[in-house]
């Protein structure tokens, strides 16, 4: 178990040394994602920002609670960027052209290898701006060190859990001619996700809450915050990350079995 | 040691009707159709010989090197190498072999082949004095000491089929798949590749499969050799059997100073002619060999000719138009 | 005219092929996003149709997003990946060679993608003016031609921006980037999100200088019946049509040098 462990650690270091090296010969593709990161967090900010100059509350939160909720979001999402997102992108490719047939064949868990393979080392160097917002609007909630404690882990947990859903989504690909559709619908949930659950009508979001926990990974941990007596959240949200790892191990499974591999 | 019985794989494909009409028609409802890709397959290779797998496109001969690899998961049937059910995909059983396919690369692209070797070295927990070793020896045999520092996009073809066969190397495969290594590459190079696959094997020891459309490849490296039509294994045995299948006939080229009218000494010979009628193709007995050029030499105008045995082309679709001659052939083995 | 409608007919063919992306691609965003924002702002006016925000009522914001929706439904394209493919694979010497230019096989794919967009616009239009009349009391036909026709014009623009966006493939490994750039930003600026009346009275007046309002703004006004002269408008976003345009004449002569020159 133990050198199982030491050896996904190894064989990771080596797949982020492999991304920044070849990052580095793309100057420019670097520059750019950055730039495309920092305008994706200016105009999340000037969204909210402008809303609130004309109200006072959204639904029972403040600007300091949805501003805290949008920096909890973009770190979030900065891990996903960084560590996953290129992979989705990949897999469409990896399956149309038989690329994954390669990592089918290597001794190391090919889920492992065909989801987390790929790191945009651009967008790694990005986290001390969704950080230093979090820690800013957290302060003027007045948080506690306890919260303080648990901010990571719960970042680091919806980030599991963000990962699964999508993970889930992308083997829709295996069963499809193109892939790159399944990665709008991907794009679509996050959209869905980035809002507080309370603005969602009674039906949709008991569906986006129990059937697709779209709304549990960012609304879960920061109610969780604001409010300790609101741990019944949480309960729900580590279910759903355990349920998700057992429907994907099941799921890749079914992948693999179905993948017939390009011809060519 | 690969033995497999009745090993199978079908397929789904899905219809579409031609024209707008049709399409917006699938667009509603779609019509599939099973379509068998390896038809019950028997084989037997004991362990450290070479076996070629030939046969035309879409034959069949992939399929059955995905199911070996555990890439595809067989419809049905059994197949057990070196102890291992492929499908169940063991780890153990992956660190044991190597696939390298001709048409597809496992080096990362935008970096030199020496990066994609250090991520392999962690995949396959290589020591790293092993691994250095290793390298070593290989780039040796290969010839690619400078190449290795270099981006891969940047290599040629062939280079980079050299460096891809080092990458599946590097963990001292047992069982060793090779899915059209020549594909593409020029004369030279394809010569080059069979060289090292042959020296490599002396000094290794290990089980080969091969599949190529190139009867060269098989004729160069394997003793043994397993003929694929359409998902069915349709000849398994010695190489000189096969080849001698359609007797002994020989190839000969000519070529003419001037276009050259049909001749009917050149009938009986199944000619083939070029669109300028300078050049033609006969098959010649190889007992009428020495007269019949005599006499074409003496009757047509001719600048050069040469002999070679039948191109697997011309082998394969005469096998194919009459498939009695297989037969025949498995019968005699 | 034959080859017009014979490729108008086989892209047509190829949409209909992957039936599934050509909906998680083109007609879910717009449908996923209208439903966030209607989510959302109905949650910020609490449900309260006496309350103004700005000049907006609930109904009047409600409708807002509505017709952006229709507008976006018309105008969005999403041409630059075909173009970027085109000229990384070196097809774009195969259209050099080609009676047909490369420049008529974009207009043609242009031509059958807006008039895909407009049967389904047109078509959603149908089926929420059914279910939710109680929003279409107060417009004029004569209005709705008029942003509809200033609809078909901002799809010339945003084909325009994604060629141009495409053609940087001659220079840029990756295109997607600046794709993303552009759309994020065009997203809050053009008042998509949040109408631009909303926004504080400086920025209001600096988007004035730029093609941002007419791209969904404008025209969703001028349905409403507050858009102002149509002449002006329309003489705006032919201005800025005609700027892109030159960039891209520019753009491509460059890259075709770049292009010929490198032999590829």
């Amino acid at each position: 178990m133990l050198s199982r462990t030491k050896y996904y650690l190894l064989l990771y270091r080596e797949f982020i040394k492999t991304c920044f090296v070849e990052a580095m010969s793309f100057r420019l593709h670097f520059v750019l994602l950055i730039i495309m990161d920092l305008v994706f967090y200016a105009s999340v900010f000037a969204s909210v920002d402008i809303i609130y100059q004309h109200v006072e509350t959204i639904g029972t939160w403040n600007r300091e609670q949805l501003m805290f909720f949008v920096s909890f979001i973009l770190s979030v999402n900065h891990l996903q960027m960084s560590l996953l997102a290129n992979n989705y992108w990949e897999l469409s490719l990896l399956i149309r052209q038989g690329g994954l047939d390669f990592l089918l064949v290597k001794p190391a868990s090919s889920l492992f290898s065909t989801f987390l393979r790929r790191i945009s080392a651009g967008s790694t160097l990005l986290f001390l701006v969704p950080w230093s917002c979090m820690i800013y609007f957290g302060n003027k909630l007045g948080f506690t060190w306890h919260a303080w404690v648990i901010l990571p882990f719960l970042v680091l947990l919806a980030f599991m859990l963000t990962g699964l859903i999508e993970t889930i989504i992308s083997c829709a690909m295996f069963w499809m001619l193109e892939g790159v559709g399944i990665n709008f619908l991907r794009m679509q949930l996050q959209q869905v996700a980035r809002w507080p659950d309370f603005i969602y009508a009674g039906f949709i979001r008991k569906i986006l809450t129990f059937f697709i926990p779209v709304l549990l990974i960012y609304n879960a941990p920061s109610r969780f915050l604001f409010d300790f007596h609101d741990w019944l959240v949480m309960v729900g949200m580590l279910s759903a990350v355990a349920i998700g790892w057992v429907v994907l191990f099941f799921l890749w499974k079914l992948c693999l079995n179905s993948y017939e591999s390009a011809s060519s | 040691m690969i033995t497999c019985q009745g090993l199978y794989k079908n397929f789904k494909t899905y219809q579409k009707e031609p024209g707008f009409a049709g399409t917006l028609k699938s667009f509603f409802k779609r019509e599939y159709e099973t379509k068998s890709a390896v038809k019950p397959f028997d084989i037997e290779i004991p362990e450290g010989e070479i076996v070629g797998l030939l046969g035309p496109n879409g034959a069949g001969k992939t399929t059955l090197i995905k199911m070996f690899t555990g890439i595809v998961v067989p419809s049905g049937g059994t197949v057990n190498i070196i102890g291992f059910n492929p499908a169940k995909r063991d780890r153990r059983y992956r660190k044991k072999i190597a696939l390298v396919m001709g048409q597809k690369s496992q080096l990362w692209w935008d970096l030199p082949a020496m990066d994609s070797f250090q991520l392999l070295q962690r995949y396959y927990e290589i020591a790293e004095r092993d691994f250095k070793k290793r390298v070593g020896e290989l780039a040796e045999l290969l010839d690619v000491q400078k190449l290795l520092n270099v981006h891969v996009r940047k290599l040629s073809l062939g280079e980079r089929m050299k460096v891809e066969l080092m990458s599946c190397l590097l963990h001292k495969p047992e069982v060793i798949f090779l899915d059209e290594p020549t594909i593409g590459l020029d004369l030279i190079a394809q010569r080059n590749i069979r060289q090292f696959i042959r020296d490599y094997h002396h000094r290794n020891h290990c089980t080969i499969l091969l599949t190529s459309h190139y009867m060269a490849d098989v004729e160069a490296l394997c003793s043994r050799l397993v003929f694929i039509l359409e998902g069915e294994k349709r000849f398994d045995g010695d190489i000189t059997t096969f080849s001698n299948l359609l007797g002994s006939e020989k190839n000969v080229v000519f070529d003419f100073e001037n276009s050259v009218e049909e001749h009917p000494l050149l009938i009986p010979f199944d000619p083939h002619w070029n669109d300028d009628h300078t050049r033609v193709e006969l098959r010649i007995p190889h007992n009428r060999l020495k007269e019949v050029t005599v006499q074409i030499l003496e009757c047509l105008p001719v600048v050069e000719f040469n002999t070679e045995k039948l191109p697997i082309e011309r082998v394969m679709k005469t096998v194919m138009e009459n498939p009695a001659l297989l037969e025949s052939a498995q019968r005699e083995n | 005219m034959l080859k017009w409608w014979q490729t108008i007919k086989v892209h047509w063919s190829n949409t209909l092929v992957y039936r599934v992306n050509f909906l998680l691609m083109v007609v879910g965003p717009v449908l996923v996003f209208f439903f966030v924002k209607v989510s959302l702002w109905y949650s910020i006016f609490e449900g309260n149709t006496e309350i103004r925000i700005g000049n907006y009522s609930l109904s009047d914001m409600l409708t807002y997003h509505l017709w952006t929706m229709i507008i976006m439904l018309i105008s969005r394209s999403y041409n630059f990946g075909k173009l970027s493919e085109d000229i990384r694979l070196g097809r774009v010497s195969t259209y050099l060679i080609y009676p047909f230019s490369l420049w008529e096989f974009q207009a043609t794919n242009f031509v059958s993608r807006l008039l895909i967009q407009i049967f389904i616009a047109l078509f959603c239009l149908f089926i929420l003016m059914t279910t939710f009349s109680q929003y279409f009391n107060n417009f004029e036909a004569i209005n709705l031609a008029k942003g509809l026709l200033l609809a078909v014009v901002v799809s010339v623009f945003w084909f325009s921006l994604q060629y141009l966006i495409g053609l940087l493939t001659f220079w840029l490994e990756e295109t997607w980037v600046i794709a993303v750039i552009a759309e994020t930003a065009i997203q809050l600026l053009s008042g998509n999100m949040i109408p631009l009346d909303l926004f504080p009275e400086w920025a209001a007046r600096l988007l004035d200088y730029t093609p941002f309002p007419y791209v969904t703004f404008v025209p969703v006004k001028m349905i409403m019946g507050s858009g102002g002269d149509l002449l002006t408008a329309l003489g705006n976003l032919v201005f800025w049509i005609l700027i892109l345009n030159l960039i891209i004449l520019f753009v491509w002569r460059k890259g075709l040098k770049l292009y010929t020159g490198a032999g590829m």
